[in-house]
């Protein structure tokens, strides 16, 4: 079938991805739709110009191969190393918020900071690190 | 009641943003232009393509890319290592069966990490996905031996300042060219017989240099998840 | 050549700064001496040297270019205006070299987008941005910042995601990632199938990042959250670099309708929402997101003069929106919170420098006639002949004029010599673009400024604009009204670009 290609798997993983980033309430499971997005987006980029009877872009080719485009293989390598670098740092900060509240649920956490911002007002908010080594604040 | 009508609403507009994508998805079908494969493999002497774009081409976006993976990794060290490292000691597994296996498997991981980085010019490969199998090389042996003694013997060797001085060296290897009164992000070192190992010295030390940036960052990112894990 | 060079630059400086910790400060001086000299090289009879290139010497399809064009020399002005007010106010701190590491990125990656006329190079740097920004607006660790750049970095991911498949579909259809090719296909074929999808993606994509209301619901609380020479530098200069982005997708795809309407959304949410707020720094950033809209509509305005225009009044707000930030800042040093009710009752202790540094930023951001606000503002109201777009710009001014009369009572009273603003040289810097603004742009884009902004009827239109506005604040405090902020929240945000995305979408296809 036809339709089956890249690009239409790589939309309705898109569509997964987002229905589950609004519905799911659990802060882990946020970064993991987030991170199918990510790929979703990726496996579009290579899958948009591709049909089955190319190869791998490596000479010596054999002649009448056609050969895959190289430019979209390489801007993938880019967009890879970026959504390790956002998975990362996300789950670093969900960390930080989870250990300091004791739960993972996005609203009980955005209640608890909304409320805390309400009572004591927005800049005296409790630092989470156990030391206060906040060098070079300005 | 309020929470079904939300999934609903969340589903019906990802699928109609999922159906106005598809439905007016119209893409020509035209192969890769001839003279831009022989432009490529001609300049840079690499027979890989790919990396003949990544690190030759588009040298300028690599250059970014290895910084948003520096940004990331001084994220994580400086989030994380401000809290106090957890009491809990890292389990070394207590079965021998994993010990024995990771002292076969890690001399084939970290030479087949080698492998891609340095021959990432001639066959699928390069720098990036070196570094990250050796980096889980690395992972393997923290699992038979123990997180402080290979931090240990990393950190004596002089890993930190390696990962700062890393990124100066290829931003170097980027400005350089200009000593040879040739553009910059061109090819550092001369070009030899396209195909063999040596064909393309520059995109192999750039390999090499983002093989060990990657490998030594993603170590210090690992390390710093295990030391600081902290509880619930 | 030199153009790869400036931001390299940076990149390695910040590098050095890490490695070698002692001399972090060194490398911000360096760094600021290596830009006003490059920089300057574009007055010298050597500028040449500054003209395109394409990186690496590729001048192929395949390649990346770069280009020093009239847009990219006013963000340099005013990233170096930007860097050098930064690194007074921040002198006399303890500079950690994480920071200097991380502020030297931020610079270095806004040089290289200014320069950059390459589709996917602008992805790369655009996510670098989202990065470093994250992690410099939860530097001080504090919950509401850290949900507050949580919220900011789930945003951007998803925004840069859909970015990242309208680049697939331009390169499948153009074949090449450079806008002077994008433009050629384009206006070969307009009606073409692919251009109303790719261009709602790239635009839904860059919107995230550039302060559009829709979109960017994560802007009130990463700016407001930030410390303050970061939100300075976020609310002046990074939120532009989305601007730049449209502008260059403008100059391609046919973008007009979709701005003037985004605009319009943008530019009147942000009045309302910083009418009602009480916090300081919070109505600094829904004025950001306010002044966003009036760009965006100058954008969408087609006549010769607009686009000066729009330029200026970025420099311009850059200038004094930065003032007013760092001047809160210090105002919260000493009184302990940004609440505008607190500021109000403390006034007294408030040195005399940072009030009027306040008091310059707001008469400059109201558009009050001899300062800059005034002067840009001037050439786009001239330069508008669609009365719909008057409209809406006249309520803009109004609503600006009615969400800082609010600051007025912090400007009265007792005027005590009270200690002393250990940072007013930095205020003093961002002053002089405020005061002195005439001829600096006269000298950049030469006579296309003097007549509309000499012209009685607009100096007049202008004052009577901020009369108005003071009224309306006064009715809006008798009806005390406040729209609700749960719109900020995460998830509703999300939602909420999902709907932004169709509506572009739908737009573009049908208008």
């Amino acid at each position: 079938m036809a339709w089956i290609n890249g690009t239409t798997i790589a939309m309705v993983l898109f569509a997964i991805g987002a229905t589950a980033l609004i519905v799911r309430r659990d802060l882990v499971i946020k970064l993991l739709a987030l991170g199918l997005i990510n790929s979703s987006g990726i496996l579009f980029l290579i899958s948009v110009r591709f049909h089955p009877q190319m190869t791998v872009p490596i000479l010596p080719v054999p002649d009448g191969v056609l050969i895959a485009d190289p430019l979209p293989q390489a801007l993938v390598l880019s967009a890879i190393v970026i959504n390790f670098a956002i998975l990362a740092l996300s789950l670093v900060f969900v960390m930080l918020l989870v250990e300091r509240y004791h739960s993972t649920d996005c609203e009980r956490i955005e209640h608890a900071v909304e409320t805390e911002k309400a009572t004591l007002g927005s800049q005296n908010l409790a630092t989470i690190s156990g030391s206060d080594e906040t060098e070079g604040r300005p | 009641m309020k929470r079904t009508i939300r999934t609903i609403l969340a589903l019906l507009v990802s699928m109609l943003v999922c159906c106005v994508v598809l439905l007016d998805l119209v893409v020509p079908e035209a192969p890769p232009r001839p003279d831009d494969t022989i432009l490529l493999a001609e300049r840079t002497g690499a027979s890989n393509l790919v990396a003949a774009v990544y690190l030759g081409a588009r040298l300028y976006d690599t250059l970014f890319e290895v910084l948003v993976f520096t940004v990331a990794v001084i994220g994580v060290r400086f989030y994380l290592s401000h809290r106090p490292s957890t009491a809990r000691p890292v389990p070394i597994p207590e079965s021998h069966v994993i010990q024995a296996s990771a002292q076969i498997l890690l001399p084939l991981i970290l030479v087949l990490g080698l492998y891609l980085t340095f021959f990432g010019h001639l066959s699928p490969g390069g720098g990036f996905s070196g570094g990250v199998v050796a980096a889980s090389g690395l992972l393997l042996c923290v699992m038979s031996i123990g997180l402080d003694t290979v931090y240990k013997r990393l950190s004596g060797a002089g890993i930190e300042r390696l990962e700062w001085g890393l990124p100066m060296m290829i931003v170097a290897v980027c400005v350089l060219p200009t000593a040879f009164s040739r553009p910059i992000l061109s090819n550092l070192l001369p070009i030899g017989e396209a195909g063999q190992v040596f064909g393309s010295p520059s995109i192999l030390l750039l390999n090499a240099l983002v093989g060990l940036k990657v490998l030594i960052g993603s170590w210090m990112v690992l390390y710093t998840f295990i030391r600081h894990r902290g509880e619930i | 050549m030199i153009l790869a060079l400036l931001p390299l630059i940076h990149i390695f400086l910040g590098m050095a700064a890490i490695a070698w910790k002692a001399c972090a400060r060194a490398t911000l001086i360096i760094a600021l001496l290596a830009d006003i000299g490059l920089v300057a090289l574009y007055f010298s009879p050597v500028s040449h040297v500054l003209s395109a290139t394409a990186a690496g010497g590729w001048t192929e399809a395949i390649g990346i270019r770069l280009m020093l064009d009239s847009l990219a020399l006013d963000f340099l002005l005013l990233t170096v205006l930007l860097e050098a007010a930064v690194l007074i106010y921040l002198w006399r701190q303890r500079l950690h070299p994480t920071f200097v590491l991380l502020l030297q990125f931020l610079i270095g990656a806004v040089m290289a987008l200014v320069l950059s006329q390459d589709l996917f190079n602008i992805y790369v740097i655009l996510e670098l941005l989202t990065l470093v920004s994250f992690l410099l607006v939860a530097y001080d660790r504090r919950t509401f910042q850290i949900w507050a750049s949580l919220k900011y970095l789930i945003l951007a991911s998803i925004g840069m995601s859909i970015f990242l498949i309208g680049v697939a579909i331009v390169y499948a259809n153009v074949g090449s990632l450079g806008f002077a090719e994008i433009g050629v296909v384009v206006a070969d074929n307009p009606q073409a199938g692919w251009i109303p999808l790719a261009a709602a993606l790239l635009t839904a994509g860059v919107a995230v990042k550039a302060g559009i209301l829709i979109f960017s619901l994560w802007l009130p609380d990463a700016h407001s959250a930030a410390p303050a020479a970061i939100s300075a530098f976020l609310s002046a200069l990074v939120i532009k670099m989305g601007v730049v982005v449209l502008i260059r997708l403008a100059h391609v795809f046919p973008l007009g309708p979709t701005l003037k309407i985004l605009g319009t959304i943008t530019g009147i949410g942000g009045a309302i929402y910083a009418m009602s707020s009480r916090d300081l720094k919070r109505m600094l950033a829904f004025h950001t997101l306010s002044q966003i809209g009036y760009l965006l509509i100058g954008m969408s305005v087609p006549e010769y003069g607009a686009e000066s225009g729009v330029l200026a009044y970025a420099m311009a707000h850059g200038s004094f929106k930065a003032l007013l930030f760092l001047a809160a800042g210090a105002a919260y040093d000493v009184v302990g919170s940004t609440d505008i009710g607190h500021l109000i009752l403390e006034r007294h202790r408030i040195p005399l420098r940072t009030r009027s540094a306040l008091l310059l930023g707001t008469l400059a951001i109201v558009g009050l006639p001899p300062f800059d606000g005034y002067i840009a503002k001037a050439p786009l109201l001239a330069a508008t002949h669609d009365w719909t777009s008057q409209i809406v710009l006249i309520l803009l001014g109004i609503g600006t004029a009615a969400s800082f009369a609010k600051l007025i009572p912090l400007f009265k009273g007792p005027y005590r010599r009270v200690g002393n603003d250990p940072a007013w040289e930095s205020y003093v810097v961002l002053a002089l673009p405020i005061i002195l603004f005439l001829p600096i742009e006269r000298a950049l884009f030469g006579t296309a400024f003097t007549l509309p902004v000499m012209s009685w009827f607009l100096a007049v239109e202008s004052i009577v604009i901020v009369a108005v506005g003071w009224l309306v604040y006064r009715i809006h405090r008798r009806l005390r009204v406040r729209p609700s902020e749960r719109l900020f929240r995460l998830e509703p945000a999300i939602f909420a670009l999902m709907i932004g995305f169709i509506a572009i979408y739908l737009v573009l296809r049908f208008l």
